[in-house]
């Protein structure tokens, strides 16, 4: 099975997989900390209008978990203040 | 002739059906990665959902621009150029007729706890289900209103099923509204007695999975666990459009909870259009004759922007835009379909008077509930900037409370605000926003 990086660990992923559903299968629920109050936050809508499952992509902030494929060696981060 | 279709869900693609037995050249822009849109969406490499519409998908007559975000559309001397962002290149291409199916956005209200990760709208579970093949979470509670909940819980029941491994559950179905308010569809039944099987087929389903569903009842709060996740759901009794807060209150542990209200259309493209819109059940949707012809010449609506009706009417409206775009508007073919679609209509907008959101879901939701989910505004603070600052529109209202100025550009939070507007005395709560989609500068200036 394929890998990608997140927050420094190794998550397995499906072929075609998207990055929300990857991560979600790992038990890992947050993906981002809202910009004012820090909070948690989530797939929320899974089809790219919300932009709450926000990731920071090998350095580029605001990418979209639940529309974006997993692929072998990208390293994503939880997005914290930015948006 | 040039003709493009933004959007390649049901009305899209039951379109580029017609079209292709013309002459014309076709063209379809769609933000996701294959055809099918929002109800046809289906895993990578599957079959496509609809053997009707399988041929299609590789149709030599058919251009495809996948993951394609349209920003821009412009009128010129004789048609239309539409600007969009591919593989973060730009294109512009130039077209004789538009046809604009761009589909709805999944209706959430606000409750206490709903930014919590472990609650998604119920379109969200059923696109991990469908496209990914993931259900998350273990004690999964479906919840909100509208017949959208249906076919949610079939799917989810059935993978559940199917996966002997999962210890994944539903412990609890909550639909706001009661069953007997079907009589407001009985006009709507007797027109589609397809529709009355289907939904005494899905009865008949939930009685053999013995799966319950607790109607008039509504999610009031959601409780959030140490890690902050979702951990307990508060239920209220709903009556008459309103919470009965006391003493009924129930509690239920859950991890998982998929909310839906039903949909709203998306008129991010015809609100750069800047398409002629009309009021119908509280929604904002697009004017169109009896031809699905908008306000300007040379572009048609079909599917859900015309009103919320699913994609067997989508799939109608779309076939009849397609007749009148190749001068067919007066042929058999179309009147056939013209019939079939009023009688869609009429259920459909039965279903609205059952399903519909009150306008006034504010006056029971909490004082301090998130509405801009982007932004973290409130209820009271989007209140107050009518009340107190004088805010008339959704527009200034955002100036006041920045909400809808988040990364989603309102397409959450727009609707709910619209009500909250409305009832401050402002008829002008028209979309309105010059570009359709998230567009980095660097994208547009190579």
């Amino acid at each position: 099975m394929k890998h990608f990086k997140f927050e420094g660990d190794e998550i397995p992923f499906n072929e075609g997989e998207s990055i929300a559903s990857a991560l979600l299968r790992a038990g890992i629920w947050q993906f981002r900390e809202s910009r004012k109050s820090q909070q948690p936050r989530s797939l929320f809508c899974g089809i790219g209008h919300c932009y709450d499952c926000m990731v920071v992509i090998n350095e580029n902030i605001n990418q979209r978990a639940c529309l974006l494929e997993a692929r072998e060696g990208l390293s994503i981060k939880r997005q914290r203040g930015v948006n | 002739m040039r003709i493009a279709i933004v959007g390649a869900g049901p009305a899209g693609i039951a379109a580029a059906r017609i079209l292709i037995k013309y002459e014309v050249s076709i063209d379809v822009y769609d933000q996701y990665p294959q055809a099918g849109g929002q109800y046809w969406r289906h895993r990578k490499g599957e079959s496509f959902p609809d053997t009707r519409f399988e041929t299609l998908t590789n149709h030599s007559k058919i251009s495809w621009f996948f993951d394609c975000s349209v920003w821009q559309i412009e009128s010129e001397k004789d048609g239309y150029s539409i600007h969009a962002i591919k593989d973060g290149k730009q294109i512009s291409n130039q077209y004789d007729s538009l046809l604009v199916a761009s589909g709805a956005v999944e209706r959430s209200l606000p409750v206490p706890g709903w930014t919590l990760p472990g609650v998604m709208t119920a379109g969200a579970l059923q696109s991990l289900i469908k496209g990914q093949g993931v259900v998350p979470g273990n004690r999964i509670v479906i919840a909100g209103s509208g017949p959208f909940l249906f076919p949610v819980i079939e799917t989810l029941q059935k993978t559940l099923r199917l996966s002997n491994s999962t210890k994944a559950e539903i412990v609890g179905i909550f639909e706001a509204r009661r069953l007997s308010r079907w009589w407001r569809n009985s006009y709507g039944l007797i027109l589609n007695p397809d529709k009355a099987l289907e939904a005494l087929r899905f009865l008949r389903y939930l009685r053999k999975n013995k799966l319950k569903v607790n109607s008039g009842r509504i999610i009031s709060k959601v409780q959030e666990s140490k890690t902050k996740t979702a951990k307990e759901i508060q239920i209220t009794s709903f009556k008459r459009e309103k919470l009965v807060k006391g003493a009924k209150d129930e509690y239920l542990e859950c991890d998982l909870i998929a909310m839906s209200y039903g949909f709203t259309p998306d008129l991010t493209i015809p609100s750069i259009l800047n398409l002629k819109t009309v009021n119908r059940f509280s929604d904002e949707i697009v004017l169109i004759d009896s031809n699905q012809r908008t306000s300007k010449l040379g572009i048609w609506a079909a599917g859900e922007i015309t009103g919320i009706g699913g994609h067997e009417l989508a799939i109608r409206e779309g076939e009849i835009a397609a007749f009148d775009i190749v001068g067919k508007a007066n042929s058999l073919a179309s009147a056939i379909r013209k019939l079939d679609r009023w009688r869609k209509r009429i259920f459909a907008d039965g279903l609205a008077r059952i399903y519909k959101v009150s306008d006034r879901w504010f006056e029971w939701s909490a004082e301090d509930v998130i509405v801009c989910r982007c932004e973290e505004v409130s209820r009271d603070e989007i209140l107050s900037s009518f009340t107190e600052l004088g805010a008339d529109s959704v527009r200034t209202s955002k100036l006041f409370t920045r909400a809808g100025m988040g990364m989603c550009q309102g397409r959450l939070c727009h609707r709910n605000v619209q009500d909250m507007a409305r009832l401050f005395g402002s008829e002008n709560t028209k979309t309105n926003r010059p570009i359709g989609g998230a567009v980095t500068l660097g994208e547009l200036s190579d």
